[in-house]
């Protein structure tokens, strides 16, 4: 059972592995940002980072052109030609870094809002991927702070094969201080900002051992 | 490879070599022709198409104004709906395991202006021997013809009238709209002698034509009766188009023999010296690519063709486009025909989704997209109906021809 209500759900499995899975968008350019933490199922969830995000024409067979040279705005490009929303998709591709299972015994169990007792998410690679066609919704910062207070889900999305894996995981890291910030704002404690990355950047040093070339960009990445 | 291209390319050469040598007479017989259609008079034009009938072997249309008349474009509504349906189908194949064919009809709704909107929409019809794969001949219970090949593919354009109608009554209230179908309103296979044993017998034309449900000319009907409740158009779009109406009643205007003549009508080829003789060659489409500027329309005819004179008020009138990239044909019931106003929004809404589509109406391409039945789902559609007679234990077969195209083994 989700820990808290969940957000809405914007886009659908297509596509899922042990270690990742693609998920079109219900709208059009309606996708989480890039790091992005996003759960995907209802009984059993899973929690993955937003690695890609990705518009084109839903049938590859078919070539976009450029439709507005005589238009003055891109929104009037859209207007005009009122079947392109159905002729592109927004996918999104998530690196699978942790689960929630329902109904299992957890290994960690913490307060939650009002004494509810949670369950704490795992981080790792789940039994199962997802289901084809499970909803997708990005995590609200209860959940997103909650889920990021350890960093053992940064050694999957460290070796995720994308493209600006860095990136994303610099990109996660803020947003996860970000909603850390948000619930320390609505009352519950939670460290600073930058105390948050901190903490992060010496998980990543750990890990990353003597690629200080990678280490080093990701923490200029990072702001610390 | 199969098809051996070192030798095409000599025959392609010579081909390309004789239209070379011919251009140039070629332009000069287009210049005179084209100051024919622009002296030409509708009123003796339409005298001598109707002497000439039965004597001729072709088909000439009736100018219904000055032929060589060219009109300007209106300006195109600021809000308007297009609709467009199109067809798909799979044949009756012997290679299948079942007797049967499908219809898939796809179709769209494109909403301009103030609230842009797209509306997609597709249904597939399975006609088995059991479910309406045969028409049935009502003077002879058992006998039918079976919905197959040419007759399945009228069968299909009918169809796509129908749901055009089905869906025009769902088309947002306020605005000007047009139902655009993809192709003819004529079906022309019902006129001639096709197919091999003669025309269809006279129950097939009947339920084509005019079955309550499913025939033609109801449908045609369904589509008036929304057009007087508001402002639509029905209209059907045409691009390259090959006929040749207008050059054939130009050719019996000029012809210098008097209907009847075993000489009229430049049947002996172009040694002939008769005026007409010239014209041989030329399509509609050659006159109105140099009468047209882009945007402009040409005047109406009305075709004479003998399928039309069963469709009443919704006789096919025609005008021909000139959407730029090419001269298109857009053919409209006499009762669009009958009404200016509706001419003009035909015409405005035609060049407006040219030049929103590249030089095509996106209405009819979406709906071409949402109807059409590609490779890969016909071989899906053989998977699915012997996994479902498989899994009902049913025999499944298939050709060793079949076979051997899908084996292609070495």
């Amino acid at each position: 059972m989700p820990s808290e209500p969940a957000t809405a759900k914007l886009a659908e499995v297509i596509a899922a592995t042990s270690t990742a899975f693609t998920a079109q968008c219900y709208r059009l350019y309606d996708a989480p940002p890039l790091g992005a933490l996003v759960r995907a199922g209802e009984t059993s969830c899973v929690y993955a980072v937003v690695g890609n995000v990705a518009t084109g024409p839903l049938d590859p067979g078919r070539r976009v052109l450029p439709r507005g040279e005589a238009e003055e705005s891109e929104d009037e490009v859209y207007d005009s030609n009122p079947q392109l929303e159905h002729l592109l998709a927004t996918t999104l591709e998530a690196v699978i870094v942790g689960y929630e299972e329902a109904g299992s015994p957890f290994p960690f169990r913490e307060g939650g809002e009002g004494g509810r007792s949670v369950a704490q998410p795992r981080h790792g690679l789940p039994p199962l991927p997802p289901r084809v066609h499970a909803f997708v919704s990005v995590c609200s910062h209860e959940e997103t702070a909650r889920f990021a207070q350890r960093f053992d889900f940064l050694r999957l999305l460290l070796r995720a094969p994308l493209s600006a894996a860095d990136e994303v995981v610099a990109a996660c890291l803020r947003q996860a201080g970000a909603a850390r910030r948000a619930r320390a704002a609505s009352g519950g404690a939670a460290t600073t900002d930058r105390a948050y990355l901190l903490q992060a950047g010496r998980f990543l040093a750990a890990e990353l051992g003597g690629d200080t070339h990678r280490l080093t960009t990701l923490l200029k990445a990072l702001n610390v | 490879m199969s098809l051996d291209l070192s030798q095409t390319i000599t025959q392609v050469r010579a081909l390309v070599a004789h239209m070379r040598g011919e251009r140039e007479g070629r332009a000069k017989r287009l210049a005179d022709a084209l100051r024919a259609l622009e002296r030409a008079d509708a009123v003796a034009m339409r005298r001598r198409a109707s002497e000439a009938e039965g004597c001729v072997s072709f088909l000439a249309a009736d100018p219904l104004g000055p032929p060589g008349e060219r009109h300007a474009t209106p300006p195109a509504p600021a809000s308007y709906s297009a609709l467009s349906v199109d067809g798909s189908h799979i044949d009756v194949d012997r290679h299948l395991p079942v007797r049967c064919a499908l219809i898939n009809l796809g179709g769209c709704v494109l909403t301009y202006g103030a609230k842009p909107d797209a509306r997609f929409f597709s249904r597939p019809r399975l006609y088995s021997a059991d479910d309406g794969l045969s028409l049935p001949d009502p003077e002879s219970p058992g006998d039918g013809t079976s919905l197959q090949g040419a007759l399945l593919g009228l069968k299909r354009s009918v169809d796509e009238v129908v749901e055009l109608a089905a869906r025009a009554q769902d088309l947002p209230p306020d605005l000007p709209a047009v139902a655009l179908i993809d192709g003819t309103l004529i079906l022309w296979e019902l006129g001639g002698q096709a197919p091999p044993g003669g025309r269809y017998p006279s129950y097939v034309r009947e339920h084509l034509l005019k079955d309550p449900k499913h025939g033609l000319l109801p449908a045609f009907d369904r589509l008036r009766a929304v057009a007087q409740r508001r402002r639509m158009a029905l209209a059907s779009y045409i691009s390259l188009p090959g006929a040749t109406e207008v050059v054939n009643a130009l050719r019996l205007a000029l012809c210098a023999y008097p209907p009847g003549d075993r000489r009229a009508f430049c049947q002996h080829g172009r040694s002939d010296p008769c005026p007409c003789s010239g014209l041989h060659d030329f399509v509609d489409r050659d006159l109105f690519g140099r009468l047209l500027s882009p945007d402009e329309r040409s005047s109406l005819f009305r075709t004479r063709s003998s399928v039309v004179r069963e469709y009443g008020e919704h006789a096919v009138c025609f005008f021909y486009l000139n959407v730029g990239r090419e001269i298109a044909r857009v053919e409209v019931p006499q009762w669009v025909a009958d009404d200016a106003e509706l001419v003009g929004l035909v015409h405005a809404v035609a060049l407006d989704q040219c030049r929103r589509g590249n030089g095509y109406p996106p209405v009819i391409q979406e709906a071409h997209e949402q109807a059409v039945i590609s490779a890969a789902d016909r071989q899906e559609f053989r998977c699915l109906l012997e996994e479902t007679l498989e899994g009902e234990r049913l025999p499944t077969y298939t050709s060793q021809k079949q076979e051997s195209k899908r084996g292609r083994w070495v």
